[in-house]
Order: structure tokens, then C-alpha cells, then sequence
């Protein structure tokens, strides 16, 4: 009993409030963002704002979900900044949808998308 | 005593099979090993994560105060997470069955026949890059033996915030808070390294009681 009753306390406890992902798409991207990963030429890269990002363990859930994802060249993810940035291969895209799932299943949520390119 | 095991097993199929918002206890896919040695005993569990929302795996233990081990399955599921911008808090259902042995002294060799034993366990924690809270309780049972209840809570600092890949350290006191035959309570200052996948922590508590935990994610 003492232990649900701890358990339904927590669970009331608002903490955090969950937003719809919104997305920029096709522009130039700050060369702070792309310097992360190691982009392939003519490949786009997304850059995520995602919340709960607060250590190692993070980085490496995403890290690992992304890299199964067919046409992924590269992920870093920053603590600091709470972004993920992803490098794709030429012709290949991930949708919003799908990145947001990725995000889910990794265990965090996503905040806004960015798609574009590295500077040359 | 039997009857209190179905209770628990009920409970914890209501609460796991619920429409609960879950998240990943590891990455879909991943597994972790987790060592843990305190005041009373040593425990081993070895989780694998088939899907985000939860772990299965094994759990060994030996209580040295209470003279068992206890050899078992273990399910937790992650009931929530509250992902904000600087931070993440968790609230997991941690249940388990399996059959206990006693043991006697220093010497863990199981004796005597298998008595059947189970285990509830709500954790619950909040952390950002600098600070870190946890409360942590368990209810065990073992068939003819006293119940056991503990609870423990954790606080942390960083002195430093590191980066993806580096050292992470943190400063932490553990308060804990056994029921088994007596009231028994302990402080335990400790310090934790984080790297990747590995997490240690060691630390001395008030009663001189050694603490030493690990845990690999793969």
C-alpha cells in the first residue's frame, strides 16, 4: 500500500509538458551544427532539438537507434546544446514522423527538426 | 505467506498492463549488467530490452545479514519518464519471482530446500547535468522468512558538467533504510564515474559498510 501510494503520487506530478515537433526544411546549416558529424557530399543533414538529453546513457540510446536506420552516415548528439544531429546519404530522407519515433523509442522527446545542408 | 504472493503478482499485472505511458528502460535491443554491493549483500541482474518500454532479465543475490541468495526473474518497466529541456525524471515498477535458498555465515553455498520468493519495487528518479535525486523501495518476500523492506535516498552533484564521451563524476549521499529483523538505517557518501557505457560508484557508509556498484550498457 505504501508503495502505491508512492507510485500515484509521482505519477501526478506534472513535470514537463510534451509539444508537436515543428519542422525547418532545405536550408544552409550553421557550420557549429554540421561540424559535429561527418557529413557525405550531397547528403542532407537534420539537426533535432530533443528533450531529456542529461547523459551518456542518452547519448548512446540514440546513437544506437540511429545507426539501424537505413541511410545514416553519422550521429552525434550534444548534452550541452540538447541537440542531435544526424548525417544522411545521398538521396535518402527521414521523415519528420519517423524521426520522431526514433527519438520516442530512444526514450526522449522531440522538440523541432532541421533539415539543410553543410556549408561549403 | 502464499497468499500474499498472489496479491503482489496481481498488482503488478495491473499496474504493467495498464494503458501507463512508457519509455525505454535501455534502447530497444540493448542490454545491461548491473553489480551492486552495500551493507548487506551483493546482486547481480543481467536486463535485456526487447522493445523500449521494458527489460527482462535474471537476478541473483546474497543478503550476508540474513543468511540467503535469492535466484530469480526480474521485469521493470519504465511507467514514465518526463523528458523537460535540462533534464529527465523517471518512475519504474520493478517485480520479480524466483526461489530463495538459505546460506550460512560467509559461506553462500544454498542449503536446505527452495523456498519460493517475489519482490516489489517502485524506483523513481529526476536528474539534470548537475543535480540528481532518487528514492528507491522494495518490498521482498520469502516463503517462511521475515519480509523484507528497504528504502533509500539518493542525492547527487557534479562538480563539473562533462561532455558526451568524457568523465562524468558526482558527488552523492545515499540514506538508506532496511526493515528486516530491526529498524536499521545508514549514510553512505559515495562518488560516481560515468564514461559511455559504464557507470561505478563506490563508497564508505557511517557503519564503515562498503559500497561498490557497476553497471554496463550493451
Amino acid at each position: 500500500m505504501k508503495t502505491l501510494l508512492i507510485l500515484a503520487a509521482l505519477m501526478a506530478t506534472p513535470f514537463a509538458q510534451e509539444s508537436k515537433p515543428h519542422s525547418h526544411e532545405g536550408e544552409v546549416l550553421d557550420r557549429t551544427v554540421t561540424e559535429r558529424v561527418t557529413p557525405v557530399a550531397g547528403g542532407t543533414i537534420v539537426a533535432m532539438n530533443v528533450n531529456g538529453l542529461v547523459c551518456d546513457f542518452c547519448a548512446i540510446a540514440i546513437d544506437k537507434v540511429f545507426r539501424r536506420e537505413a541511410g545514416v552516415a553519422d550521429v552525434a548528439v550534444d548534452l550541452s546544446d540538447k541537440i542531435v544531429v544526424v548525417a544522411l546519404e545521398p538521396g535518402t530522407d527521414i521523415d519528420d514522423k519517423r524521426l520522431e519515433k526514433l527519438i520516442n523509442n530512444s526514450g526522449y522527446d522531440l522538440v523541432s527538426v532541421k533539415r539543410g545542408v553543410a556549408a561549403s | 505467506m502464499r497468499k500474499r504472493l498472489y496479491v503482489w503478482a496481481a498488482l503488478a499485472l495491473i499496474v504493467t498492463s495498464g494503458g501507463l505511458q512508457a519509455r525505454p528502460v535501455s534502447y530497444p535491443g540493448g542490454w545491461t549488467a548491473l553489480w551492486f554491493t552495500d551493507a548487506i549483500g551483493d546482486a547481480l541482474w543481467l536486463h535485456y530490452s526487447p522493445t523500449a518500454r521494458y527489460s527482462v532479465g535474471f537476478r541473483a543475490e546474497r543478503n550476508r545479514d540474513s543468511d540467503f541468495v535469492f535466484y530469480g526473474g526480474q521485469y521493470t518497466r519504465l511507467l514514465k519518464r518526463w523528458n523537460a529541456p535540462g533534464s529527465q525524471a523517471n518512475l519504474y515498477l520493478n517485480t520479480g519471482a524466483g526461489f530463495a535458498f538459505d546460506t550460512e555465515g560467509d559461506d553462500f553455498t544454498p542449503r536446505g530446500s527452495a523456498l519460493g520468493s517475489g519482490f516489489l519495487g517502485v524506483q523513481a528518479d529526476w536528474e539534470t547535468r548537475r543535480w540528481f535525486a532518487s528514492y528507491d523501495v522494495r518490498h521482498l518476500v520469502i516463503d517462511g522468512r521475515p519480509d523484507q523492506f528497504v528504502q533509500k535516498l539518493r542525492l547527487g552533484v557534479a562538480p563539473y558538467i562533462a561532455e558526451v564521451g568524457d568523465w562524468h563524476l558526482w558527488f552523492m549521499v545515499e540514506g538508506a533504510h532496511r526493515d528486516e529483523n530491526e529498524d536499521r538505517f545508514s549514510v553512505t557518501p559515495l562518488l560516481r564515474l560515468f564514461k559511455g557505457p559504464l557507470l561505478l560508484e563506490g563508497g564508505v557508509s557511517d557503519r564503515g559498510e562498503f559500497l561498490f556498484n557497476a553497471i554496463y550498457r550493451f
